[in-house]
């Protein structure tokens, strides 16, 4: 369950405050898997941020029931160090053991297809293999909720469809929240929707009702 | 997933952040640790040359290496310290957007990595002086790790309040560089503070590294004059700096996530 009390954000700019979020109240059910939509720069980001509790509203507070990811991504990564560093620093961030930490690492690395890449600077990634590496990583973690933020399965069709699977098994235990462009991938994963416009959330009980909305907009 | 403690989080998170400092300032070049020698060493040098040429060998009873060992070393310490956590936040954005690694945990890092590695550096400079053959004798340790400890708390605190500056104003924070580099001169690195006549020595002693310095070269002699110094004049700075720095980081640490 997510619950919104009084929630205002915005952003300083020179032209004043930018709001994203304006007195929200809101509760979100827990066992429902969330689409998140919302032109450019509406602050679907920010939400994510707040829901990870690495951004703080401007008044009021959210509450999230439950382990919540970090906002998985493409982002979070430092470019200079390998993959495995990269996994690495992660999974000690989590309070790891050794062998847990041997485990997961031999997960990542067969999950992401990297090879010889694994042992690389991020920065030499291209896109495609950045991706593989960030949603390798992204299910390596048990979490009761996982904010996605933009993180599509790419690759070709064997790569997708075992993200889609492990998508799948993980939907039994625990819940998602989706930011995506792709309205084909969010219909397939998520019950509910909700959008941000002009600082509010709105609330749509059912996932082609909301696309619809969100194209009458 | 079990709740962990605060504690086990915290060390945890400098844990997997000190690797990550390790891997990217020492791992990238071939030379690795041995440029944290390198510095210090080829600066000793070049004042040693300098007292060569001038014909002194000792100063305040103390060997040359040794008295220059005990004012650069330290200095480009504290310097190092405020350059690392200038940039602490901007080098670790990507970092933040775990809720375990906190905008602090990257200032206590680099500062926690210089400190180690500077007391190694200088520990390892004083003993290859008394292995060359120069005269080092330990009178009084504890004063000489109490300087240290204190210049350590003097320098984070102000990393603190230099980083935050330059982390919200990159603008105002291209100085401080600039207005740090003549501090060298003025902090009785390659003199002491005893040799100067009284005029400049009542304006100098207002600077707080000077006193721990002089006092860290101390230790190594019964008959090193510290008159003039103040312990509680140190301390008083460095617990200053402290508070000030945690004051302006806690004001503002939650500005610095999405600059």
């Amino acid at each position: 369950m997510i619950t919104f009390k009084n929630v205002t954000k915005y952003y300083p700019t020179p032209q004043g405050r930018h709001y994203i979020l304006k007195e929200v109240d809101l509760i979100l059910p827990g066992d429902v898997n969330i689409g998140v939509f919302g032109a450019n720069g509406s602050g679907k980001s920010t939400l994510m941020r707040l829901l990870a509790g690495v951004d703080f509203p401007n008044k009021g507070s959210i509450k999230v029931e439950g382990n919540v990811s970090w906002p998985l991504g493409l982002s979070g990564y430092q470019g200079s160090m390998t993959g495995r560093e990269n996994a690495e620093f992660i999974c000690r961030i989590y309070g790891k053991s050794k062998e847990e930490i041997n485990e997961k690492i031999e997960f990542i690395k067969a999950f992401s297809e990297l090879d010889n890449f694994f042992e690389m600077p991020l920065k030499s990634y291209s896109s495609g293999m950045r991706s593989k590496f960030s949603f390798a990583v992204s299910m390596a973690f048990d979490f009761d909720y996982y904010l996605i933020d933009e993180l599509t399965a790419v690759g070709d069709k064997r790569f997708k469809e075992k993200c889609r699977e492990t998508f799948d098994a993980k939907k039994g235990v625990a819940n998602f929240l989706f930011v995506s462009h792709n309205l084909n991938e969010l219909k397939r994963q998520c019950d509910i929707g909700i959008y941000i416009k002009e600082g509010k959330i709105h609330v749509h009980d059912s996932i082609d009702d909301a696309i619809a909305a969100y194209n009458s907009m | 997933m079990q709740a962990r403690s605060p504690l086990k989080i915290q060390i945890a998170v400098l844990h997997a952040l000190l690797i990550r400092e390790l891997k990217t300032r020492f791992g990238s070049y071939r030379l690795g640790m041995a440029w944290a020698f390198i510095e210090p060493i080829l600066q000793i040098a070049v004042f040693m040359g300098l007292f060569y040429f001038g014909g002194r060998d000792s100063v305040g009873g103390l060997e040359l290496p040794l008295f220059l060992a005990t004012g650069i070393a330290p200095f480009l310490y504290f310097q190092k310290v405020i350059n690392q956590c200038m940039n602490a936040v901007t080098a670790n954005t990507n970092l933040l957007i775990y809720r375990q690694v906190r905008v602090f945990d990257t200032f206590l890092t680099r500062f926690l990595l210089e400190a180690i590695t500077s007391f190694i550096v200088l520990a390892g400079i004083i003993t290859a002086t008394w292995w060359l053959g120069y005269e080092v004798n330990f009178v009084n340790t504890l004063i000489f790790i109490y300087a240290y400890i204190l210049l350590s708390i003097l320098a984070f605190g102000l990393g603190l309040i230099f980083g935050t500056v330059n982390t919200l104003f990159p603008e105002i924070g291209k100085f401080i560089p600039t207005l740090l580099r003549p501090l060298m001169f003025i902090s009785c690195t390659f003199f002491t503070i005893n040799d100067l006549p009284s005029d400049a020595q009542s304006i100098l002693l207002w600077n707080p590294l000077i006193h721990a310095f002089e006092f860290m070269r101390s230790s190594f002699s019964y008959d090193y004059n510290t008159s003039l110094l103040s312990l509680e004049y140190l301390e008083v700075w460095a617990l200053m700096s402290l508070t000030l720095g945690l004051l302006v980081l806690r004001a503002n640490w939650r500005r610095m996530l999405t600059s």
